[in-house]
């Protein structure tokens, strides 16, 4: 079964029949977090860097910001069971979404990961794999049942039948 | 399974202190990191301690890291113990040479992950980690 992860959103299983899946992932990022052993894996896709730019909003929608979106789901997959130890964090997003000769002001994308890495390292985790960066759109799949994530990417305003690369992580445990 | 002793060899203690996390957060069961501020006292160290891998910064005071290696390489007892340069050498004549007589080399400034999967796979190389035992 297929658990569909929108925008600011998050999910977690450890039902090994279910796919954790997140469509459209331009400058925002997607973060899995799997436990092998336990069997647990979560998925959040998050908008913006840091909470402390609206934090009502942040308290309604956790899953809009990195930081208060990694918390939410390290707390989430730690309730089904998951230790840290285990854990294996993925990410992908963090695109520019710079169109043509414009620049991207704002570079929101670049900004996720770079306050991503910041908080994984203060807080002990390593990416065991990343996809981030480039003009790229992304979707994002996390099957519980073995924590294989895979990432399909295709070009940012690219017509629709633009060809698309799919890229397979395999944990390491 | 996992056991692994690790040498630090560099004269900035906030690097020393970056490459000793990176090292604690590959998973490994039990690490032991040494560290070392200038070639002279790595050379101490690795004369007088076994260890599965030494991380080399080449510029250094007192000794430094180039200097440190070549006296590893000749001498018997040490020319077998795996060495992980991590530098800003941009020179790309030293750079190589250094490549030649080390088991990898890792330019400064580098992103965490990239130091921890050339430091795994050195591990790997040398059969102190099983292949694909590679930490999260």
């Amino acid at each position: 079964m297929r658990k569909v992860v929108g925008v600011s959103d998050l999910k977690v299983s450890n039902n090994p029949g279910e796919i954790i899946i997140t469509h459209a992932l331009g400058s925002c990022l997607g973060i899995t977090a799997f436990d092998p052993v336990a069997g647990v894996g979560g998925m959040v896709h998050v908008m913006l860097p840091l909470s402390k730019a609206d934090p009502e909003k942040a308290k309604q929608k956790p899953a809009m910001y990195v930081d208060t979106g990694l918390q939410w789901l390290l707390h989430k997959v730690y309730d089904l069971g998951a230790r840290k130890d285990n854990i294996e964090i993925i990410v992908a997003g963090g695109a520019s979404m710079k169109r043509g000769d414009g620049d991207d002001y704002f570079k929101i994308g670049k900004r996720n990961f770079t306050t991503l890495r910041k908080l994984l390292w203060k807080n002990g985790f390593m990416i065991a794999h990343q996809d981030v960066g480039g003009n790229i759109s992304r979707t994002m799949t996390l099957s519980v049942a073995d924590g294989v994530v895979t990432i399909n990417k295709q070009p940012i305003n690219a017509p629709k039948r633009a060809s698309s690369v799919t890229n397979q992580y395999i944990k390491s445990v | 399974m996992m056991d692994v002793r690790v040498l630090i060899v560099d004269d900035c203690p906030v690097m020393r202190k970056i490459i000793k996390r990176t090292v604690e957060l590959c998973g490994f069961d039990s690490v032991e990191v040494i560290e070392a501020g200038d070639g002279k006292e790595g050379l101490e160290w690795v004369r007088n301690m076994d260890f599965d891998l030494a991380i080399v910064d080449l510029n250094m005071p007192v000794k430094n890291g180039a200097e440190m290696i070549a006296e590893m390489r000749v001498d018997d007892n040490l020319r077998y113990v795996p060495v992980l340069t991590v530098s800003a050498e941009s020179n790309e004549t030293r750079v190589e040479i250094i490549t030649d007589i080390t088991e990898g080399f890792v330019h400064k400034p580098f992103c965490v992950e990239a130091l921890r999967d050339k430091m795994l796979k050195i591990l790997e190389k040398q059969s102190i980690i099983r292949p694909g035992a590679a930490p999260k």
